[in-house]
């Protein structure tokens, strides 16, 4: 075998490792992607029941929380009222609003934690109906998201939301007849959108006037 | 049936499915990714590979010819 021969049997073998690597890695994209279609099918079906599942398990951590809270709030009287003589005594840094709505007022230097922690609120039940004392708004309008127990739910339904729905198939257009333009942009269009390009109703109307000049 | 072993099979709840699923798509977005760049490298590479195969073989013709 000459030099020539091994070089180009060299080159050879390299240009059809290129052309099975193109090819090897086109087949893997092509049924990864068929995959994504499937996986994005399921994802989408599944989309509806976690919504629901999500929306009864925030129902049954609120019923339990403000089960749980009603006691709370029973044994929370004294200490509301040692937080209001501690809050006048302070020079009023807080509107206490009862029984359990605790609002720094603006310019107040602690905020509704360190309110609780200054008047040294002792054990209010469970760590997590601790959070809920500092607002009763917050469980009335965003009950879902008060609730750290439905923090993982709440991802999940996150990651839902950015699975799109499979786009519907286009509907073919018919071929684009040569020496037309076909893309033309809504934004560049005067009015928004722009004609289609076999619009003969466009394409053939009558050429305005020039402008008259002005006399 | 004696000493036969009952499995009981659990249906993953919608949750873990979903989960299970985002898993694999994510695992299937990388792998398109890692493709892609490999395709793209090797298509690059690709005219250089043509040229020299063609002028490896462009070569050997002729000294085919000159030796015959």
């Amino acid at each position: 075998v000459t030099a020539a021969e091994k070089a180009g049997l060299a080159a050879r073998d390299r240009f059809e490792e290129l052309a099975r690597t193109i090819a090897t890695a086109e087949a893997s994209i092509a049924g990864c992607r068929a995959r994504i279609a499937e996986v994005d099918a399921d994802l989408v079906r599944l989309r509806p029941i976690i919504v629901e599942g999500h929306r009864e398990a925030a129902d049954a951590e609120f019923d339990r929380i403000a089960a749980a809270w009603i006691v709370v709030v029973e044994a929370l009287a004294p200490v509301i009222a040692k937080a209001k003589a501690w809050s006048a005594a302070a020079g009023a840094q807080f509107f206490i609003n009862e029984p359990w709505t605790v609002v720094p007022l603006p310019g107040s230097k602690l905020d509704g934690a360190g309110f609780l922690e200054a008047v040294k609120v002792p054990s209010l039940g469970s760590a997590r109906v601790y959070p809920y004392l500092l607002d009763a708004t917050t469980i009335e309008t965003d009950r879902e998201a008060a609730f750290p127990a439905l923090d993982a739910s709440r991802e999940l339904l996150h990651a839902l939301g950015r699975i799109a729905e499979p786009p519907a198939p286009k509907p073919a257009e018919p071929e684009q007849p040569p020496g037309t333009t076909r893309h033309i942009s809504a934004k560049m269009w005067p009015g928004g959108t722009p004609p289609h390009w076999d619009d003969p109703e466009y394409f053939n109307r009558p050429k305005p006037e020039p402008a008259k000049e002005a006399a | 049936m004696k000493g036969a072993t009952v499995v009981k099979l659990s249906t993953p709840s919608p949750a873990d499915q979903a989960r299970d699923l985002l898993s694999e798509r994510e695992v299937l977005t990388r792998l398109v990714a890692e493709a892609e760049e490999k395709a793209a490298a090797a298509r690059l590479a690709l005219p250089d590979a043509t040229a020299a195969r063609d002028a490896a073989h462009a070569r050997v013709l002729a000294a085919e010819a000159g030796s015959g």
